[in-house]
């Protein structure tokens, strides 16, 4: 897709203002932010995603240099987020009291296979996981949720990476 | 084959004039228990309380090195004898008192022999067992894969000792023994059991069993997932070893096995597990199945844990069974640094589902990633 139809493409469904889902996977080797459109398109979307107040110290990572690896808009569906006082895991007697704790899936795309390397290049299992709703517009750390977490489960099939995410 | 859901037929003690209760059961003590862990880890059945005689082993032993009498090895007052056809009723080894004992009776030494040499593979042991005790002759085994495992063992230098003195199912022994060396059991379709212990290898092109390519045998990519999971990952262990069987508790644990390139990959966590491994008495035996364990689990290079799951379409796989060594070629799968393609990745079947009927036949086969390929391992 052309840069700029793409770009159009995403303004107008920025101009709809549904709130938009961010997921952010950090690794040892570096972040990747995935959203329905490209999480980096800006002040639009996300102004005040590198906000120092943000949910954990951007700045210590940009130190590093190159720790986003990639911005893509590879997001293809996330699961609802599920606030509780239900225990996560009903074989643990008296676990009523985690709160907040789900599992939250979602899949992206991975046409190009650029994710079939992540998987294979990356330790992916139990690495940290932010997601972000917000209205476009808005900064990141003003979402109306925010939520960390850490990758349960990984499954690769063709053209799609679906991860599990457990929050806590 | 006989059952395995019934218990081993183990002697007891009624076999014997004045037997202390009757019903106890006398140990089958295989491997060496001289060194090692606290007071007497093996437990003595009262056979005669008029003259106060103890059963050591149902069978003979190699040797009877300490014996014990409420955790106090005792120097004076008792006879033992390695090889003792009691009352006529068989050759057992037994610890005779010169007066009542006034507390548990336990000992250490070497348990059964074999040639005149104590039985010190794991698997040597167990077939014996099942020789012996589980109603089995040797055309009940896979006779190949039993030399394999018994090899297998025997490179690993597994020198295990148990205890055999409960009714558990021969099933339930069958598992647990196997897990001491990192393998497992299962039966074949003609009946006969099937001994595996995991050496920790990457198999050898000749021991590939089929080669299987998604596009052409699977009926397409997309009925190809590999998946990977937490639950799997371990990179740290707790290891409660030198079973003390008078006890029925651990004498010693080791907490220092760990993969550290595992933690230091997953943002310096520690997926810490905890197993009991009764038939362990030497930390080098822990020591080389944990890193049988960490191979296959700890996710060290991202793919070794995962499982992939793909359907086989026709009648290729049809003879495919649990352990088989395979490999894997789908454009999709997980590539690591330097590769191009995922490519004849080998992968251990762990699970075969068969839907035979009908013209929509197919077999879904489950199987363990070892994070090699056969191109890269092998040196192409």
């Amino acid at each position: 897709m052309p840069d700029q139809v793409r770009l159009a493409w995403q303004e107008k469904r920025i101009a709809q203002e549904v709130m938009l889902p961010l997921v952010r996977i950090r690794t040892p080797k570096a972040d990747r932010v995935f959203g329905f459109v490209y999480p980096g398109v800006g002040e639009i979307l996300s102004g005040g995603f590198f906000d120092e107040d943000a949910f954990f110290d951007e700045e210590l990572f940009f130190d590093e240099g190159g720790v986003v690896l990639d911005e893509g808009a590879r997001l293809l569906e996330i699961s609802p987020i599920e606030e509780s006082h239900r225990s996560f895991d009903t074989a643990i007697l008296g676990s009523f009291g985690q709160a907040e704790r789900s599992l939250v899936i979602v899949r992206f795309d991975n046409s190009d296979q650029a994710l079939s390397q992540w998987v294979g290049e990356e330790y992916l299992l139990n690495a940290e996981a932010y997601l972000y709703f917000t209205f476009p517009g808005l900064v990141v750390t003003d979402s109306y949720v925010k939520r960390t977490g850490r990758v349960r489960r990984w499954v690769l099939s063709k053209d799609v990476l679906t991860l599990e995410i457990e929050t806590q | 084959m006989p059952s395995l859901t019934i218990p081993f037929t183990l002697l007891r003690a009624s076999r014997y004039a004045n037997p202390g209760s009757e019903a106890d059961i006398l140990p089958e003590v295989y491997g060496d228990f001289a060194l090692g862990g606290l007071s007497g880890p093996i437990p003595a059945v009262l056979i005669d309380d008029v003259n106060w005689v103890y059963c050591a082993a149902a069978h003979a032993v190699e040797a009877i090195t300490t014996v014990y009498v409420d955790d106090v090895a005792q120097s004076s007052g008792f006879t033992s004898s390695v090889s003792n056809n009691y009352e006529s009723q068989g050759v057992i080894a037994t610890i005779d008192f010169t007066s009542q004992p006034t507390g548990v009776v336990t000992w250490r030494g070497r348990g059964k022999q074999s040639g005149g040499v104590l039985v010190t593979n794991p698997i040597t042991q167990l077939e014996d067992l099942l020789l012996t005790r589980g109603g089995f002759v040797a055309a009940d085994f896979e006779v190949s894969d039993l030399e394999t495992a018994r090899t297998v063992a025997l490179l690993k230098d597994y020198q295990l000792a148990w205890v055999v003195n409960d009714e558990r199912q021969v099933a339930e022994w069958l598992t647990e023994w196997l897990f001491n060396v990192a393998g497992a059991w299962r039966v074949t379709g003609s009946d006969r059991l099937v001994l595996l212990a995991d050496d920790g290898n990457i198999p050898t092109p000749d021991q590939i069993t089929v080669n299987i390519v998604a596009s052409r045998d699977c009926g397409g990519d997309e009925e190809v997932t590999i998946s990977g999971n937490v639950d799997h990952l371990v990179n740290a262990l707790t290891v409660h070893y030198l079973w003390s069987w008078s006890f029925g508790q651990a004498s010693s644990r080791i907490i220092t096995e760990e993969d550290t390139i595992s933690k230091n990959g997953h943002l310096g966590t520690e997926i810490r597990k905890g197993v009991t491994l009764k038939g362990h008495r030497r930390a080098r035996d822990v020591a080389a199945w944990a890193d049988v364990i960490f191979l296959r689990q700890a996710f060290r290079h991202r793919r070794n844990g995962a499982i992939a799951e793909f359907p086989i379409i026709g009648p290729k796989f049809l003879h495919g069974v649990p352990g088989d060594w395979i490999t894997l070629t789908w454009p999709w799968g997980p590539r690591t640094i330097g590769e191009s393609s995922f490519t004849q990745h080998i992968c251990k079947v762990l699970a075969v589902r068969h839907e035979l009927p009908g013209p929509g036949a197919k077999t879904t086969v489950e199987a363990l990633l070892t994070g090699e390929s056969l191109l890269t391992s092998q040196g192409f």
